[in-house]
């Protein structure tokens, strides 16, 4: 059994190195990486989370590290870059600080600085983002409301892929998904649309390579990737028939028994089948599996579409949007009712495209090269992952604040709406750093100071990095901000008119303007304490041989496939 | 317990395009498309070191598809270039050469990668808007009344394509060719939504060039036991057809892999036999003159049929069911146990005998207008042959892409000498309110329109193999090569004159706004490009080279 022991020396190291990594795509100046294996494969990201789960991480307290971005990327859909930056960046200041002291930290000593930034997080953490920077964000708001009305949520989708696909793309791919939602919502419960296009951004999305992404588009109704075996032109709302087997089926193990005049038999048998299918007036037939081709001659003779070949999972869930009767003589049939049924050329293939009656529209998304547009897809689901969390954290927060009924049913325009003047999204490009960088080193209250200053210190590092390649501006930018902040205090203890704050708009010189959820960044930072607490109590590494079993013996079916395989990966990848 | 391997970690490279390995590649790989760009391109051959087929071909496509890249990036910008040339069958080349200018020459000017994004964006979008504006210079439209342009659009593909090895009157013939089939592909008189009709290709080996030809309907290969007379003693047409798409051939093999069970007394495939010669006497009965199957027809139906005067055609395949069915109107009929019923039957108006060089088909001719033609192809030899198809496909589908964009661009590198001297002037004079509305300075700007420009300017000067100058006149922004013979510019717009102020193309210039030349009838350019494929493939590949260029970091994974 080996024995390393873990100083902040290593922590800083391994983070370090991650943050290494990170550094080159973080914000909109920022650039991606490129993963190529030698299978083939190729992974182009920017994707703060895709990227960390790429790399093969060897020391485990690197992999410790990851376990706890991705909790958060779970909690909040956001900020797992700046995770990493602010990690590296506390860790730092604790280094630092230790070296002031000239004289090193004992592993208690650690521990209990942990303790105390955990109990930052807690107090006062909660108490400025509270008391001083949803106010100053609901301010700034409304300040701006004629410039941000009725866009809040162009600015969220602004604000989330600018830093994660190439300046160039991020216009046009705001413009294409603000147009998708506000398609597929079109006055309904706004949040629930949200949560329905989150989950079901699979089958909402299809792809198309070899054209610029300028070339994305939203279509109504919803695109099969398949081409109809049988197609005639039908008119108005149509009866389908869903089916999961083939017709023909002999299934597996079975003997088949051939007497006199089987050739009849067969094809009577069939022909039973198929009529008691015109007895539903049926139209149009969906089918997952292939089907012989006597049912495609069948079809064509009585004018009827035949789509073979659709995925099953999009069958499921069609058949789920559009509450479709399951037959009461065979399991494996079901009716549903379609707006109308047409063929598509799409990216030179024909495909079958299916109008719903609900509203639903797919989002065609282009990109040049596969790799290019794996990427654009990856951003637009986060999009709505992003829009969920915000809109979920949302609706369970201020139940005292608004009335029972208006919760149910809540508009678009209501709920944007309602989280800007809450004070629910702030400016991207560092404000929420500064603001709470300001209010934690002024805090008079604090029964820390130490740890406040530390994390006070650290979180500069991500307005820092963002405009790295132009430092004066960074500098520019903090004076004016303080300026701002100190004519705002004033003006509040005054009471008089508040001053134009220009700061968000001052940041958006050459990016574009966006907004980022505030509680999103809160929980950013709670994360990063969390961690630290992790990795700081951690006194030693035992490298060992034996299968590892840790905690209790009665795991879920589930843990015991995940834990032992991960347990042996650890041993076995010496740091 | 199973062992895992200790990994090997990952070989990083930071700042790719800064490695000069890479950069070395780059060039190797831009090297290779510029000098097999054009009419006068240099042919490139592909054999693996261990034997086997030789590829001759000059090609994006052809080239493309069997070189592998060991370089990712590099392997992206094949697969985007792969990905374009199969929606628009053209300008694969003009993309490749492009791109990797915009990023060799964004090293070269040392330009941040952000700027050179915005600019780049910014200027291809001045681009689109220029070329689909009215006042574009570079922009001829398409006149369908007449198929001298469409000609011109499909002797400027063929020209481009060395490798068919084709003189100047096979190019003619070819180009006049294609457009006939584009033609014949078009339905006529038929209202609401209409489909493309379709143009089957087949190639003959070992002929001359100038035996190819289009003919209209279907051509199939004669089937064994045919004989001109039989086909004469049918009479005139129109016949009835009938068309199976199961197979004929009197096995029980269909039912699957399952175990057979089969009662004593009982001849499966007896009955099967029975059966068939059954819908064979309802067919004779019913007077169908053409019987067709996709798949084997049974020796004895198929006596049967030929003894009551019917012409059978077997193992069809699958490509070829899709034409059948539209020039004929036949449904496929999939089940020999019931009777064919009445709709499935389709009608043919004639069938013959036709040999094209050295071989013999039967054409199926249509009785209807059902837009279905068939292309035979000669040349000497299989490479040659195959490139040629392969350029005829792309070409009918380039004609096919002005029916949704009735415009050409000036080939010859016109339009990118013309479309760069346009750019470089009109940011000339706003280039400080355009770069302070960028967020870039203004020397950058500057730089960043240069870099996009020269990149442009070097697809034109890549046309150009044999070591001459290419130049530009001051005048029209139009490309020449300084040749006595010739007497006009690369796209044949511009007559030579005395007084044309000329300069060599890659050197600097005053700006000036280019003149447009009214298009009259009589002065038509030559040489023509798709207008469609160029535009998509001029944005595509701005996207693509911004792209190249935001990759900061490639791990690679050896394990």
């Amino acid at each position: 059994m080996q024995e390393e022991c873990v100083s902040l020396q290593v922590c800083v190291s391994v983070v370090g190195a991650l943050e290494c990594v990170v550094r080159r795509c973080l914000g909109p100046d920022g650039g991606s990486v490129l993963f190529t294996r030698d299978t083939g494969e190729t992974l182009i990201t920017r994707h703060g989370q895709r990227l960390l789960s790429a790399l093969h991480l060897q020391h485990p307290m690197a992999r410790m590290v990851l376990d706890c971005v991705c909790a958060h990327a779970k909690a909040t859909g956001d900020g797992t870059k700046s995770f990493i930056f602010l990690l590296a960046a506390v860790l730092r200041g604790i280094q630092d600080s230790h070296m002031h002291r000239k004289g090193s930290w004992s592993v208690p000593g650690l521990r209990n600085l942990a303790n105390r930034l955990m109990a930052v997080s807690r107090k006062e953490l909660e108490d400025i983002t509270t008391h001083k920077i949803t106010p100053y964000a609901s301010l700034y708001c409304s300040l701006h409301s004629y410039k941000l009305e009725g866009n809040v949520l162009d600015l969220l989708i602004g604000g989330y892929i600018s830093g994660r696909v190439g300046i160039g793309q991020a216009d046009v791919l705001k413009q294409v998904l603000c147009e998708f939602y506000h398609k597929v919502s079109k006055d309904q419960n706004a949040a629930e649309t949200i949560s329905f296009i989150h989950s079901n951004f699979s089958f909402l999305h299809t792809t198309v390579t070899g054209l610029p992404i300028g070339c994305s588009e939203v279509i109504e109704g919803l695109v099969v990737t398949r081409d109809w075996s049988v197609w005639t032109e039908l008119e108005g709302p149509i009866k389908a028939l869903i089916l999961y087997e083939s017709f023909g089926a002999v299934g597996e193990n079975i003997f088949v028994c051939i007497q006199r005049d089987y050739v009849l038999c067969t094809e009577s048998i069939m022909k039973q089948k198929l009529a008691s299918l015109l007895d539903l007036q049926v139209h149009v037939i969906l089918s997952s599996v292939k089907q012989p081709e006597s049912v495609l001659q069948w079809a064509r003779l009585n004018r009827i579409s035949l789509l073979e070949c659709v995925d099953l999972p999009q069958l499921e869930f069609l058949s789920n949007i559009s509450t479709a009767e399951t037959l009461p003589h065979a399991a494996l049939q079901q009716l549903v009712m379609l707006k109308y049924c047409r063929r598509m050329q799409l990216s030179g293939h024909r495909y079958a495209c299916l109008g719903m009656f609900s509203h639903m529209h797919t989002l065609v998304l282009c990109a040049p090269a596969p790799g290019l547009l794996d990427q654009t897809v990856c951003v637009s689901q986060g999009v709505f992952a992003m829009l969920q969390h915000l809109s979920e954290s949302f609706c369970q927060k201020p139940a005292n604040t608004r009335s029972d009924q208006s919760q149910n049913v809540l508009s678009s325009q209501d709920l944007w709406g309602g989280i800007m003047h809450a004070g629910g999204v702030i400016p991207v490009g560092g404000t929420f750093e500064f603001l709470l960088h300001h209010y934690l080193l002024n805090e008079r209250k604090s029964c820390d100071p130490e740890s406040c200053r530390l994390l006070a210190e650290a979180l500069l590092c991500l307005p820092r990095t963002l405009y790295a390649h132009n430092h004066r501006r960074f500098l520019n930018i903090q004076i004016r901000f303080l300026n701002d902040l100190k004519r705002w205090d004033k003006t509040k203890e005054q009471e008089s008119e508040m001053p134009e704050l220009k700061f968000g708009f001052g940041l958006s010189e050459s990016s574009a303007l966006g907004l980022e959820s505030v509680s999103g960044k809160k929980q950013l930072v709670v994360s990063v304490l969390q961690c630290l607490h992790r990795l700081l109590c951690v006194g030693a590494i035992l490298h060992t041989r034996s299968l590892l079993r840790t905690g209790l013996q009665t795991y879920d079916e589930e843990d015991e496939e995940e834990k032992p395989e991960r347990s042996d990966f650890t041993q076995s990848t010496d740091a | 317990m199973s062992r895992i391997c200790k990994k090997k970690p990952a070989v990083c490279t930071d700042e790719p395009l800064s490695n000069s390995n890479i950069c070395q590649k780059i060039f190797l790989f831009r090297n290779i498309l510029s000098t097999a760009y054009g009419p006068t391109g240099r042919l490139k051959q592909i054999h693996n070191n261990v034997g086997g087929h030789v590829l001759t071909t000059s090609t994006s496509t052809a080239l493309l598809r069997r070189v592998d890249m060991s370089e990712p990036l590099l392997k992206m910008i094949s697969t985007a270039v792969q990905h374009h040339t199969a929606r628009y069958s053209d300008c694969g080349m003009f993309m490749g050469i492009f791109m990797l200018g915009l990023i060799e020459n964004t090293q070269k000017y040392n330009l941040r990668t952000i700027t050179a994004a915005k600019v780049y964006k910014h200027l291809v979008e001045e681009c689109n808007a220029y070329l689909k504006g009215d006042s574009c210079g570079c922009k001829v439209p398409v006149d369908l009344t007449s198929c001298d342009s469409l000609i011109a659009l499909a002797c400027s593909m063929i020209t481009s394509k060395p490798a068919c090895m084709l003189n100047s009157r096979e190019t003619q013939h070819i180009s006049s060719l294609i457009a006939q089939a584009f033609l014949y592909s078009i339905p006529c008189n038929s209202s609401g939504v209409t489909c493309f009709g379709r143009t089957v290709t087949i190639g003959i080996e070992g002929q001359s060039v100038s035996d190819s030809s289009v003919f209209p309907g279907l051509l199939v290969d004669v089937p064994e036991m045919l004989h001109p007379a039989d086909v004469e003693r049918l009479g005139s047409g129109p016949f009835r057809v009938v068309l199976f798409n199961v197979s004929l051939s009197g096995d029980i093999s269909e039912v699957g892999d399952v175990t057979l069970e089969i009662h004593r007394g009982v001849d499966p495939e007896r009955d099967l036999l029975k059966q068939l010669l059954k819908l064979g006497e309802q067919v004779v009965k019913e007077k169908v003159r053409l019987f067709a199957c996709q798949k084997v027809v049974h020796p004895i139906l198929q006596h049967y049929l030929r003894k009551h005067g019917v012409v059978v055609i077997e193992r069809l395949g699958l490509a070829l069911i899709e034409p059948f069915v539209q020039i004929t109107g036949a449904q496929a009929v999939a089940s020999v146990c019931s009777l064919v019923p009445t709709e499935a039957y389709g009608m043919v108006k004639e069938i013959c005998f036709r040999s094209c060089g050295s071989r013999e088909l039967l054409q199926i001719l249509p009785s209807k207008d059902t837009a279905v033609s068939t292309m035979v192809l000669c040349h000497r030899n299989e490479t040659m042959l195959e490139e040629l198809k392969m350029t005829c496909q792309r070409a009918e589908h380039v004609l096919r892409l002005t029916l949704r964009e009735p415009y050409a661009l000036l080939g010859g590198g016109c339009t990118e000498t013309l479309l760069a001297t346009h750019i470089t002037h009109m940011n000339e004079s706003s280039a400080a309110t355009t770069a302070a509305a960028l967020c870039v300075s203004q020397s950058e700007f500057l730089m960043a329109v240069e870099a996009f420009c020269s990149s442009l300017q070097s697809v034109a000067l890549s046309l150009e193999h044999d070591g001459q100058d290419c130049l530009i006149d001051l005048t029209y922004a139009h490309r020449w090569v300084p040749d006595i013979y010739t007497k006009t510019c690369g796209c044949g717009l511009v007559e030579d004159r005395s007084n044309l102020e000329k300069t060599p193309l890659n050197t600097a210039y005053h700006t000036f706004s280019p003149v447009s030349l009214k298009n009259s009838p009589d002065n038509q350019p030559r040489i023509l490009d798709s207008f469609s494929a160029k535009l998509n493939a001029l944005n595509v590949a701005v996207e693509m080279a911004n792209f190249v260029l935001d990759v900061k970091y490639i791990i690679k994974d050896i394990n």
